[in-house]
């Protein structure tokens, strides 16, 4: 509670455990994650190769995979279960159950991973290169898409540990309001449960089948569709746990209150309702969808623009809030009183900073007309570096450096190091993310390991494509620099010596200026805001699906999928494998 | 030493700000016609760091509007901060 005098691991031992578990497993996952992220940005521009380009998807692939997905998701289930006990001040109902969930999803990943990195060597005959999209009629093992439903099982048994851990609570105390921070996890879990049927549904109705040889075809377009069903709210789910630090613990650095917790949870409700019904946007250059449907995904997704400007307002009003608390003083003076040598407190709001940023090319890429000038071009790698690359996880690392000390008793190792660590971050990326923008915009094509054409040369407008490959290489080595800082600085905390009790500070988080009490009831109606929710999903999805199924069959086409890493199709014998394609076309025919 | 303006975190921070200036201000000049080589972009963003740096270690005069001793992190103690 906000008066607990204790740290964390004090007062829920048992759940320590758990997040520490659950943190590390993300560690982990961020640093192979983060190795094979600067051997692209090495490879790709061509500053130093040491593989084939032939094995870059199997690369792309793990890196998308474990950062995307096992990284952030890993931390999540980690945070919420603190933000859940913390708030309610009461354990999870069960441990075994919460373990359960946690070994779910470390033996998902696990089965998720062997293929992928199996990809590299010819002995094992299995690979998944098919990107974190997994597109049909890219063909994974089957093994891959298993591990993937497992995570998500497991992560959906972690939303049900929250409910039945807040249905205990509420026994106890039935006329309270929803803690804030527990409020954040409920709408953030109800919003995955949404967003996840749609991946569930393409894998198990149609991918899984189609790779195990139960059904002959599939309908690419359709499985994609039902894909970014779940893409785009997944990135709500990324967001939203560094939102709620944003809300929740950066006022409390910063020397102040959370301004408005009503603000928060409209924020939240506004996710939950709108973060589903947008999923076309990733599509607007897709065949094979109505223009009108585009349009709308357009529309849902310019509303979502409200939650995040109404997020920028409040956290920056609880920043200037505790700022003039600290002696703060003038109109722009007073951010010369934020702590800025705590690097929880520089890490987030750099992080938000360049969320700022990442809501600008975010924009470009949602309008349907502009978007055509950037799609699948290195912009878009820029921009979700930006979101998700930084966003989300230098608010995760500089949250890190609050949380190891609270779940194990020790001491960070260093703070300047964790100071430097988030500033090489920030400026990592400027170099990085810069560059594959501008890259972008000059049509520079994102995955591939090839990034250039015979009788052709992209033209920079400013400088050179090789100078903005260079950018990219420094960029992405710089970055890798700060993980490598951060790990240490982690490893080293934990191996030391617990400290004096006492002296890790206490777990709390944000009051607020105006508080729940100021919050009409209704927003913590949970079961309003799910229906309209699924409301607003029947209306956007159910036309566009029915037209998919109509044109492309429910199986679609009798495809045979294509390995990606099989390495003698490339580089030498492209020309041969192209014929090979052309020659399938014409047997391509539709089950009735 | 003198007494810095700032602490040397502070700086360190708002030397790290300078970067994605001296990176994005090099398009806005393009917008405008002028066009810097990567060189003197770097060069650039140098400058100002040097800039900071001078202000930082350049003690206050006493009729500025400066108050010798900044607020900044020297200033009153945060009881939430986090100290772990
Ligand atoms: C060491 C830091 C990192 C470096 C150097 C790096 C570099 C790159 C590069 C060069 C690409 C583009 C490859 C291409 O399109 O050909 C890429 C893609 C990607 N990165 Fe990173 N990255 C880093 C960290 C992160 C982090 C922290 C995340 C997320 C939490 C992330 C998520 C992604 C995703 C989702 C893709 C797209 C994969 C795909 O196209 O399937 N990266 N990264
Ligand atoms: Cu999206």
């Amino acid at each position: 509670m906000s008066n607990a005098t204790t740290a964390y691991f004090e007062d829920f031992p048992e759940e320590s455990k758990v997040i520490h578990s659950a943190f590390w497993s993300s560690f982990i996952a961020l640093t192979i994650g983060g190795l094979f992220g600067l051997i692209q940005a090495l490879h790709r521009t061509d500053v130093f190769r040491f593989m084939d380009s032939a094995d870059y998807y199997t690369v792309l692939t793990a890196h998308g995979v474990l950062l995307a997905l096992t990284f952030t998701i890993f931390f999540l289930v980690g945070l919420f279960t603190w933000a859940t006990t913390t708030s309610l001040d009461r354990g999870m109902v069960d441990l075994r159950f919460t373990w359960g969930w946690y070994g779910l999803m470390v033996l998902g990943t696990i089965l998720a991973a062997v293929p992928i990195l199996a990809g590299f060597t010819d002995s094992i005959d299995m690979s998944a290169s098919v990107l974190f999209t997994f597109y049909a009629p890219l063909e994974g093992h089957p093994l891959f898409y298993v591990g993937l439903v497992l995570f998500v099982v497991g992560s959906w048994l972690a939303g049900v540990d929250w409910f039945r851990t807040w249905w205990a609570w509420k026994q106890d105390n039935p006329d309270e309001r929803i803690p804030l921070p527990t409020f954040m996890v409920l709408t953030t879990t109800l919003m995955w449960y949404l967003a996840t049927l749609g991946v569930a549904i393409a894998i198990l109705a149609f991918i899984l089948p189609w790779t195990l040889g139960l059904v002959d075809g599939i309908n690419p377009l359709l499985t994609r569709t039902l894909f970014w069903f779940f893409g785009h709210p997944v990135v709500y789910f990324w967001l939203l746990p560094a939102y709620m630090m944003w809300y929740i613990m950066l006022p409390k650095f910063a020397g102040g209150k959370l301004f408005s917790d009503p603000l928060a949870r409209v924020v939240f409700v506004l996710f939950l309702i709108l973060s589903v019904p947008t999923g076309i946007h990733h599509q607007y250059l897709d065949p094979g969808i109505a223009e009108g449907f585009k349009f709308i995904a357009m529309t849902n997704t310019m509303f979502l623009l409200l939650p995040s400007l109404l997020t920028a307002f409040t956290v920056v009003a609880s920043m200037e809030h505790g700022a003039r608390q600290r002696g703060g003083t003038g109109y722009l003076g007073w951010l010369k009183a934020l702590p800025w040598r705590d690097p929880v407190f520089t890490g987030m709001s750099l992080a938000g900073l360049m969320f700022a940023a990442a809501g600008f090319s975010g924009m470009i890429n949602a309008g349907m007309n502009i978007n055509y000038l950037v799609h699948n071009t290195f912009w878009v790698v820029g921009h979700f570096h930006l979101t998700v690359g930084t966003a989300v996880a230098l608010t995760f690392m500089a949250a890190s450096y609050w949380f190891i000390p609270q779940l194990t008793g020790k001491r960070l190792w260093n703070r300047s190091v964790a100071l430097i660590q988030v500033l090489v971050w920030f400026i990592g990326m400027t170099f990085m993310s810069n560059a594959m923008h501008r890259g972008g915009l000059f049509s520079i094509p994102r995955r591939t390991a090839e990034p250039q054409y015979e009788e052709f040369a992209f033209e920079a407008g400013v400088g050179s494509v090789a100078e903005l490959n260079l950018q990219v290489a420094l960029g992405g080595t710089l970055l890798f620099l700060s993980l490598v800082l951060f790990l240490a600085n982690m490893v080293v905390t934990v191996m030391g010596d617990r400290a004096d009790s006492g002296s890790i500070p206490a777990n709390t988080y944000a009051g607020t200026l105006s508080g729940s009490e100021d919050a009409p009831l209704i927003l913590d109606n949970l079961k309003l805001w799910t229906t309209i929710a699924v409301v607003l999903v029947v209306f956007a999805y159910t036309l566009p699906i029915l037209s998919v199924i109509q044109d492309g069959g429910l199986f679609g086409y009798e495809i045979n999928g294509f390995p990606v890493s099989i390495a003698p199709f490339l580089p030498a014998e492209l020309p041969a494998s192209l014929e090979t394609v052309t020659a399938a076309l014409p047997e391509i025919e539709v089950i009735p | 030493m003198r007494e810095m303006r700032v602490s040397p975190e502070a700086l360190l921070v708002a030397a790290a700000f300078i970067v994605p200036f001296a990176v994005e201000f090099r398009t806005v000049l393009s917008w405008v016609g002028i066009e810097l080589t990567a060189l003197e972009t770097a060069l650039l963003g140098l400058g100002m760091i040097l800039a900071l740096l001078a202000w930082a270690f350049r003690p206050a005069d006493d009729d500025s509007e400066e108050r010798p001793k900044r607020k900044g992190d020297g200033g009153r103690p945060n009881p939430n901060e986090n100290r772990g």
